[in-house]
């Protein structure tokens, strides 16, 4: 049986030549009030993203301390130099680390959290909002609260696992450098679950019912729908997550700022933290913008791959 | 029937994970709000690798207030303190950053603005509010943007960095035309800060040292006696095991990886030791024997630190001092400022001694705030009128010890000033932090890039904290590593 589903339009990207260019601009002048109304934000956005990402590559081939006018060209420099630096490869490996474990664990426990609220379970609105809050609240208010959860002699956290019998001794989380790592890990799973709950909500809801009919008639249990019809069918779903919490993941920044500022021991100094400590705290613009680049060429590989070799069309 | 029993199961199983998971997260919630009570929660943006210099404080003592204020209305006699800098003709606006501006006709610095204005006619003070956390890289990004305050308030450090970079206006030429101040007046090591290419480029407006609070009823638990604060190393080691019982959550003192070499300078100090070759400032020289001695002693102080903030930092950690946890604290002046404005309750628990001296004598570090125009101001005369004002002898005072709604527990910078047995009224442990100022040690290496040598110093005292190392081997590996990065920096 064929079942079409708008969740996802192919766009025919092959054949944008001249005539296409010009029809566009035709398209343009005749619909020019609606660009009228993008005009703000098109200003504001050439102005504060356009411009700044250029003049941060122009940056990345000079040395700047940002108080001075003078830039000094030094070539790629900057970029060798990254190459050369332990602590960069640290920050990389860490953001890996934090990538690696935080986006499927993050994605794991929203589907978990969508197949729930899917059913008609009571209260759904109250439990649907109350998953979202930790998304609309500020990062900086969470993560001041998960400090306190995870300190080590008054902190929330022991405190039950200690009364419950679950560990023996006060675990430092933070202040552990063998468990700040996966303690901010843990921290950014409850803080994405709520977005991820709302993406796979869409999603669930626009796989058609007869699907899971028919299985039933064929004998499919629970299990066997899941696996079979629910998570195929929500792959362009997780396909958009997967994509965009890498990206998210990998620019984190403020969480770690409150929380450990990188450390101990450096175990949690992420790109992004990294970025900000050579450009504010060292006043090495250059270099920060070198890494901003290197970052982006990370991403980018990452995103490729990803769209190379996870499916992101659905064929029934 | 049997469909409808089995929705009905159905449902109610998620519904029951969803629930527990939602009360358990609820739990956390509602809980969580009893640690928030302690004001670490409001602060987490702090990222200087130095203690807070200053602190805004409630009045709590009137009448050491109304001492000061009597005080203030005797001499309190404005003038213009420059004649020989003419006023501008036209009306114009000085912009002034600096953190402790809390606006309300109470506020000092509102006052202090009021005066002046009446003084100069033409010269409007505007504030500039920022958090002090913050203040640095707003001030960065500020002079980037060529749009900087005409004056401000800023830290000492921070005046060497900007002078450097031609951010900031030399004020000599300023100094020699004022009546009311005195280079030689100011407390030398505060004084030297601010000077750069022989040339001084902000005025010393506070000032503190290093000292070490301790808690009085810990003492007394442990059998100590409170009026005989640690004097030595040994003492200070033997006291900070009395004082340690983990499983009470009870520890010596407080020790911070993220500062590890700010604090450690004074034990490296009073050992003999020092950071770099006064002959070569390229040659880091705390791997000598008595730095190494130094660094095995500071190391192995950790044992009595609460682990628990050994991630931390001076100020996040101030609370474990304020509820009785951590008994001996290392830190500046300011310290006692924050105690008695956040913990009121901890008032007459505590009290402050200088440090514990090492065989090679006294040592401690300190640090300042100056008041500073900026290249950028068009009308940097106006702007040197404002900070000559803030820098009489009578509005220093106020701004260091308070008046009005507006207290403090910081140093003067002023010779004339420290030497006036008034100033220590109804705070008597702060004449030993003006006492140690004489213990005060400034680098006069010219090293600009000193920073990389302390950053490395730091990175391995850090691991040496871990237990990665021990003390001696992380100040041979930080010289070593602190060389190679002077050398490629070259």
């Amino acid at each position: 049986m064929a079942v079409t589903t708008s969740t996802r339009k192919r766009i025919n990207t092959k054949n944008l030549s001249r005539a296409n260019v010009k029809e566009t601009l035709r398209q343009m002048r005749k619909q020019w009030t609606a660009y009228l109304f993008l005009s703000p934000w098109f200003i504001v956005f050439s102005i504060f993203t356009v411009f700044s990402l250029g003049f941060s590559l122009y940056i990345s081939f000079h040395e700047w301390n940002i108080l001075e006018a003078t830039k000094l060209f030094v070539g790629l420099e900057n970029y060798t130099r990254l190459f050369k630096d332990p602590k960069f490869f640290q920050s990389v490996w860490n953001t890996l680390l934090f990538t690696g474990f935080g986006v499927p664990l993050g994605l794991a426990s929203g589907l978990l959290v969508a197949l729930l609220l899917n059913t008609k379970v009571k209260g759904q609105g109250i439990f649907r909002t109350l998953f979202y809050v930790p998304v609309i609240t500020p990062l900086v208010v969470s993560a001041v609260i998960w400090k306190w959860l995870y300190q080590g002699d008054y902190g929330l956290l022991n405190y039950y696992l200690l009364k419950f019998g679950i560990i023996k001794e006060k675990l430092l989380w933070l202040a552990d450098p063998d468990l700040a790592m996966p303690a901010l890990i843990i921290m950014g799973v409850w803080a994405g679950t709520g977005g991820v709950m709302v993406m796979y909500l869409a999603g669930l809801q626009s796989i058609p019912e007869e699907l899971y009919d028919a299985s039933k008639v064929d004998g499919a249990n629970g299990l066997q729908r899941l696996i079979y019809i629910t998570i195929p069918l929500l792959a362009p779903t997780t396909f958009y997550l997967l994509i965009t919490s890498v990206i998210g993941s990998f620019q984190s920044f403020a969480h770690i700022y409150i929380m450990t500022n990188g450390g101990p021991l450096n175990r949690t100094n992420v790109i992004g933290y990294y970025m900000y400590e050579a450009g504010f705290r060292q006043y090495r613009m250059g270099y920060a913008s070198a890494m901003a680049y290197v970052l982006f060429a990370i991403i980018l590989i990452l995103t490729l791959v990803q769209m190379k070799f996870v499916k992101g069309d659905v064929e029934y | 029937m049997k469909t409808h029993r089995q929705t009905a199961a159905k449902t109610r199983i998620p519904w029951l994970i969803l629930s527990l998971m939602v009360i358990t997260s609820m739990l956390a919630a509602c809980t969580s709000a009893a640690p928030t009570e302690a004001p670490e929660a409001t602060e987490v943006l702090v990222m200087t690798d130095e203690p807070e210099p200053t602190e805004e404080v409630v009045v709590e003592e009137p009448e050491a207030t109304e001492a000061v204020e009597e005080a203030t209305e005797e001499v309190a006699v404005d003038e213009d303190f420059s004649p020989d800098i003419p006023d501008p003709e036209e009306p114009v606006v000085v912009t002034f950053a600096t953190p402790w501006h809390v606006g309300g006709e109470n506020d000092l610095y509102e006052i202090l603005a009021k005066r002046f204005h009446e003084i100069h006619p033409n010269i409007t003070i505007e504030f500039q509010d920022v958090p002090f956390e913050e203040m640095h890289d707003k001030l960065l990004t500020q002079i980037a943007g060529n749009n900087p305050p005409d004056a401000a308030y800023v830290d000492s450090p921070t005046v060497g960095e900007f002078a450097q970079r031609n951010a900031l206006v030399a004020l000599d030429d300023y100094i020699a035309k004022s009546t009311v101040i005195d280079v030689d007046d100011y407390v030398a090591p505060f004084r030297d800060t601010t000077i750069y290419n022989d040339k001084m480029y902000g005025l010393p407006i506070d000032g503190e040292t290093t000292g070490l609070f301790y808690r009085i009823d810990r003492f007394e638990e442990a059998g100590l006696d409170p009026t005989k604060p640690p004097s030595t190393w040994e003492e200070f080691e033997e006291y900070a095991a009395k004082l340690t019982d983990p499983a009470n959550k009870k520890y010596g003192l407080i020790s911070f990886a993220t500062e590890a070499a700010y604090y450690f300078y004074p034990w490296m100090w009073q050992a003999g030791a020092d950071t770099l070759n006064p002959d070569d400032p390229n040659d880091v020289i705390f791997d000598s024997p008595e730095g190494q001695e130094a660094a095995n002693f500071y190391v192995n102080l950790v044992q009595y630190s609460s682990p628990d903030y050994l991630s931390s930092n001076s100020w996040d950690g101030r609370v474990a001092f304020a509820n009785g946890d951590v008994a001996m604290y290392i830190a500046g002046a300011w310290f006692a400022g924050t105690l008695m404005d956040e913990f009121p309750d901890a008032n007459g628990l505590w009290t402050a001694a200088p440090l514990p001296t090492g065989k090679a004598g006294c040592a401690t570090t300190i640090a300042s705030d100056d008041l500073v125009v900026f290249s950028a101001s068009k009308n940097p005369d106006a702007a040197f009128k404002w900070i000559e004002f803030m820098s009489s002898n009578e509005n220093m005072l106020a701004l260091n010890v308070g008046s009005g709604d507006y207290i403090n527990t910081l140093l003067p910078p002023r010779i004339s000033l420290l030497e006036d047995p008034n100033l220590y009224e109804g705070r008597e442990f702060l004449k030993g932090f003006a006492d140690n100022m004489a213990c005060a040690i400034v680098s006069t290496v010219d090293q600009p890039n000193l920073w990389m040598v302390e950053e490395k110093l730091n990175e391995y005292l850090a691991m040496a904290f871990y237990g990665e190392m021990d003390g001696a081997t992380a100040v041979i590996e930080a010289a070593k590593a602190a060389e190679e990065a002077l050398a490629e920096a070259e």
